[in-house]
């Protein structure tokens, strides 16, 4: 086990010590590989920020009864659907 | 590819032309240049003002909109060669010490300036958000740090707790005398 970590620390060593031009090669596919991902975090993150903009607006008083029971039956679990309540309570 | 040398150039010049007193490439960028290879996409260059003067990157926008770099990215990043750059106004002591005390790299015949080993870790120590604290343990197992001149900076910037803290929290020796 001791010989897979030190070949493991000898490997970082020699990437480290790569010529610049080398590291910002590999940097960039790095970037390249992991592009899309980063475009379905950055999605994500808007959706989830447009979401909380959205609820926000929302008076659950001003709910219809029909909305009022998709928001309770709404799988998000129970405990979340009494804290949206109340935040759209306080409103 | 980066076009380091020409992004290291065009600071050169705003350096030469007043626009900044000084400055220094820092953060993930910086980290890689000494360490591994990992996933950035922006350069962060610590810049230092003239003490005199206003502090204010409006100066280097307009400088660089005068150069034909008008381009921002989504997090107010500017695109020099393509790539986005960050400008972060040294904002305390530690900071303006990093920048003072930087070294240089030389890419394709291009001297930049680059915050040491050592800053890197002092700085990453101050934020010490989660990447922060990889950054440091990641520096130190590659042995790209002198330890001695960590500690002095660590001294002289009131940082000796929060690296003892750090030390024990992440199970990193601690070469620090307090």
């Amino acid at each position: 086990m001791k010989d897979i970590y030190a070949k493991k620390a000898e490997s970082r060593k020699a990437k480290a010590n790569l010529p610049l031009s080398e590291k910002l090669a590999i940097m960039e596919s790095i970037n390249e590989m992991i592009a899309p991902l980063v475009a379905i975090r950055k999605q994500r993150d808007a959706d989830r920020e447009k979401l909380i903009s959205e609820l926000s607006q929302i008076k659950y008083e001003e709910l219809s009864d029909e909305q009022r029971k998709i928001l309770d039956s709404y799988n998000i679990g129970k405990k979340m659907a009494e804290e949206i309540k109340a935040f759209l309570a306080k409103q | 590819m980066v076009k380091l040398a020409k992004i290291f150039n065009v600071i050169n010049e705003m350096k030469d032309n007043g626009i900044i007193e000084d400055y220094a490439l820092g953060g993930a960028f910086a980290a890689v240049i000494y360490s591994e290879t990992f996933s950035t996409n922006d350069m962060d260059f610590f810049i230092n003002f003239k003490s005199s003067g206003l502090i204010s990157l409006s100066g280097i926008f307009s400088y660089l909109k005068n150069a034909g770099y008008d381009t921002y990215g989504e997090d107010g990043s500017i695109l020099i060669e393509d790539f986005p750059v960050q400008f972060l106004s040294t904002g305390n002591n530690l900071e303006i010490d990093a920048v003072e005390n930087a070294g240089s790299i030389t890419f394709d015949g291009i001297v930049g300036k680059i915050i040491t080993p050592e800053y890197l870790v002092a700085i990453a120590l101050n934020i010490g958000r989660p990447k922060d604290r990889n950054r440091i343990v990641q520096m130190l197992e590659l042995n790209k740090v002198n330890l001695v001149a960590l500690c002095e900076v660590f001294n002289k910037h009131g940082l000796i707790n929060k690296w003892i803290n750090f030390c024990n929290l992440m199970g990193v020796i601690n070469h620090c005398v307090k």
